[in-house]
């Protein structure tokens, strides 16, 4: 079930265009969304989120114009962002007072159990707490009223392992539902190795690869071949980046680039290699 | 969601609360007459751009749009807040005159006070209804100096344009127009606040 779908999504600002992006957020999933910085992530984010003001293509929620979303089917929808975005003073009873407020299906024990789980101080003004803390708060609030999706925007970008770690468990668990998705912006490849199941790559404001987690690590590759060695796009040849003495070829089936280059070198493709592949290199 | 965001704006001033009480007390000595709840009403609703700066501090209007979607309403909620700052500021002069009239024995002028009193809520709807388009088009630092301007201006002509103008009215007709003016500036404000965040990008 698609639970979020771009079209032809575009903002054109004076320095920088994002040029009709088409994605699908599918239910039971979790999307990562990956780029260099300055890729378009936060601008596509900021489209579906309302803060930014797209200049064409339409968002779908679950098959409806996100601008006609009624109060109630808005509330399915969840940001994080990279910062808490509430006033310093505010405390952890503060932020739940907040959210039953302003949220009709705003979950009192869901937010209870994710405080105890992420240890989160009752007690203290959010400007006493560790960046750690804030991120975890941060998805607490989001998780708090049963959203269907999830959009996180570099939530966990300045995090220590350790609270990544309990932060890609909690995400796991919550897409074991089929109708819940998570949209995962973040240029921490390690963290999106473990948990994405769909991965979106964006560069200068285009989406240039959308591929599956494990078709990825089954098919994909990066052969090093010499300079002189032709790339051919019918090889499956994506994309090319000359280093000095040889070049990179990003290759979307190795094995039967390695059944016609039995003497090239092949190495399984990471999600940070293709990053690099399309960030450094030229497109076939 | 006006419930949250007043909720999250009055958490916000409830600092402020308290030294609002000593301007009050310390301003009801200092001036002994009516002048005192011009700047108690004032001060009130100078606490609208305070909860302006705080917002854009913690980035939290990126927080209210993405949370509902609906300008209409974060926008709505302001101008609630300052509506409610001035009551509550009309509320604490009107306490402090009584108070003052019982302290120094002196009768209580009420058409006076009463006509300070529509002053104060004219003055502080046009503070407050050009405070929140200023701030979220240029920023509260910047709005600040522009807001300098907006009471200058205006002032300046007011002192220069009204020695020309005879007119006499009774003060059930000024009390009205006052009125009428006032929300002429809120919906005209809300008009173009709306219009301003309508077409921003956080």
């Amino acid at each position: 079930m698609t639970t979020l779908e771009t079209k032809n999504l575009s903002k054109e600002y004076s320095s920088f265009l994002l040029d009709n992006i088409n994605l699908k957020i599918n239910g039971g999933e979790i999307t990562a969304l990956v780029g260099e910085n300055g890729a378009g992530k936060s601008t596509t984010i900021g489209c579906i989120s309302s803060i930014i003001k797209k200049t064409g293509g339409t968002i779908l929620f679950k098959g409806k114009d996100i601008s006609q979303l009624t109060s109630k089917e808005r509330e399915s929808l969840a940001f994080a962002y990279d910062d808490i975005s509430f006033p310093l003073d505010f405390t952890i009873k503060d932020i739940e007072k907040y959210g039953s407020l302003l949220f009709s299906n705003w979950n009192k024990e869901k937010w209870d159990s994710l405080v105890k789980r992420l240890s989160l101080p009752e007690g203290k003004k959010l400007r006493e707490f560790s960046k750690g803390m804030k991120a975890k708060a941060e998805i607490a609030y989001c998780l708090s009223h049963d959203p269907d999706l999830v959009i996180l925007d570099e939530t966990t970008a300045s995090l220590d392992p350790v609270v990544r770690d309990e932060l890609m468990d909690l995400f796991q668990e919550f897409v074991m539902d089929d109708n819940k998705a998570i949209l995962f912006s973040s240029h921490i490849t390690s963290d999106l190795e473990k948990i994405a199941d769909r991965i979106i790559f964006i560069h200068q404001g285009r989406l240039v690869l959308s591929v599956d987690h494990n078709e990825l690590e089954e098919k994909w590759g990066v052969a090093h071949v010499e300079k002189t060695f032709p790339s051919l796009k019918e090889e499956g040849v994506t994309y090319e980046r000359t280093r000095a003495y040889s070049k990179d070829l990003l290759i979307s089936d190795r094995d039967s680039f390695k059944e016609l280059h039995p003497n090239a070198v092949v190495d399984n493709a990471t999600i940070e290699s293709i990053l690099l592949m399309i960030a450094k290199g030229e497109e076939e | 969601m006006i419930k949250a965001l007043l909720y999250k704006d009055f958490n916000a001033l409830s600092r402020y609360a308290k030294i609002m009480l000593v301007v009050a007390i310390v301003c009801s000595f200092l001036f002994k007459d009516e002048g005192a709840s011009l700047i108690v009403m004032i001060y009130a609703a100078s606490l609208m751009l305070t909860t302006m700066a705080i917002d854009e501090r913690e980035h939290f209007l990126r927080r209210a749009i993405s949370d509902s979607g609906r300008n209409k309403v974060i926008i709505g909620e302001k101008y609630l807040l300052l509506f409610l700052l001035v009551v509550v500021g009309v509320a604490l002069s009107l306490v402090m005159e009584l108070l003052m009239a019982v302290v120094y024995k002196r009768p209580i002028e009420w058409e006076s006070l009463c006509f300070l009193i529509l002053s104060g809520f004219a003055l502080t709807s046009f503070s407050g209804g050009t405070t929140i388009p200023l701030t979220l088009k240029f920023g509260s630092e910047k709005a600040r100096i522009i807001l300098l301007l907006c009471y200058m201006v205006p002032a300046v002509l007011l002192m220069w344009l009204l020695p020309s103008i005879n007119l006499t009215l009774s003060t059930l007709a000024i009390s009205l127009i006052v009125i009428a003016v006032s929300l002429a500036i809120y919906i005209v404000s809300f008009l173009i606040s709306l219009k301003i965040l309508d077409s921003k990008d956080f």
